[in-house]
């Protein structure tokens, strides 16, 4: 368990180290600032989860897709459990990309991870949470997922435009009251 | 048993509150309370299960899940006229 804490505590650690090593470059170089979220997932509350509500659970918060790549892990002889925690941290890193209101109702299955042939995870958005990012302007999401026997953890990361608009609106409102 | 009673006794059994759920004031912000949006998951499963409705997704929202009053209004609504 203690080394469960230290494999966590480094995967934090690389991350804040790159997101203060990014901000700081984007500091000099005047990029866009990055909306991130983070989450972490006690894989033993998956499987409670599991054994309480069963398939209700599982086709209620995964998609179609997510339960098959888990079910493969499974049928391959390995422990779907931990796979199945990191999916759900992974839909909450992405809900705190899309920072959604107190009254925005965004479904577990809006927010889909889907594996690429290479292994890496992307993000597919679907009806609200879609909206939610094409109403803030983030062209994409990358997400990252991680995980032990114990503990599932997953960063979202996203672009956002506005410094890049803002950029242009100073630019245009600089012309227009300028000579 | 009267609704906000059994909703607190879902609460007490699935939200993994810090403070006691059978005393927790109806505006008292669940997740500020120590509620993960994970349990909130069980905590709408387990509601599900014992009102006989099923919540739709436009009432999957931190206004609804957030506190015993939100819950209880979505639930009137989802059992309105039975």
């Amino acid at each position: 368990m203690i080394a469960d804490y230290d494999r966590l505590a480094n995967i934090l650690r690389a991350y804040y180290t790159a997101r203060v090593s990014f901000e700081r470059r984007r500091h000099y170089s005047n990029l866009a600032p990055l909306r991130s979220g983070t989450d972490i997932v006690d894989v033993r509350n998956v499987a409670d989860s599991i054994r309480t509500f069963g398939e209700r659970y599982l086709r209620r918060v995964f998609t179609r897709d997510e339960l098959k790549y888990c079910a493969s892990i499974a049928n391959e002889g390995g422990d779907s459990v931990p796979h199945l925690a990191a999916r759900f941290a992974a839909k909450e890193s992405v809900m705190k990309v899309l920072r959604p209101g107190p009254s925005d109702a965004i479904a577990w299955k809006s927010i889909e991870i889907i594996r690429g042939p290479s292994g890496s995870c992307a993000v597919r958005l679907h009806g609200h949470a879609r909206a939610l990012a094409r109403r803030a302007g983030l062209s994409g999401i990358a997400v990252s997922l991680s995980h032990e026997q114990r503990y599932a953890v997953a960063v979202a990361i996203a672009v956002e435009p506005s410094s890049m608009k803002a950029g242009v609106c100073d630019r245009a409102t600089r012309r227009s009251t300028c000579p | 048993m009267p609704m906000n009673e059994a909703i607190r006794d879902i609460l007490k059994g699935h939200a993994r509150l810090r403070a006691d759920a059978s005393s927790i004031a109806e505006d008292t912000d669940l997740y500020k309370a120590g509620m993960t949006s994970h349990a909130s998951v069980n905590v709408m499963l387990a509601l599900e299960s014992r009102f006989d409705v099923e919540f739709p997704d436009r009432m999957l929202s931190r206004e609804v899940f957030g506190t015993v009053a939100g819950i209880r209004a979505a639930i009137e609504e989802l059992t309105a006229g039975r």
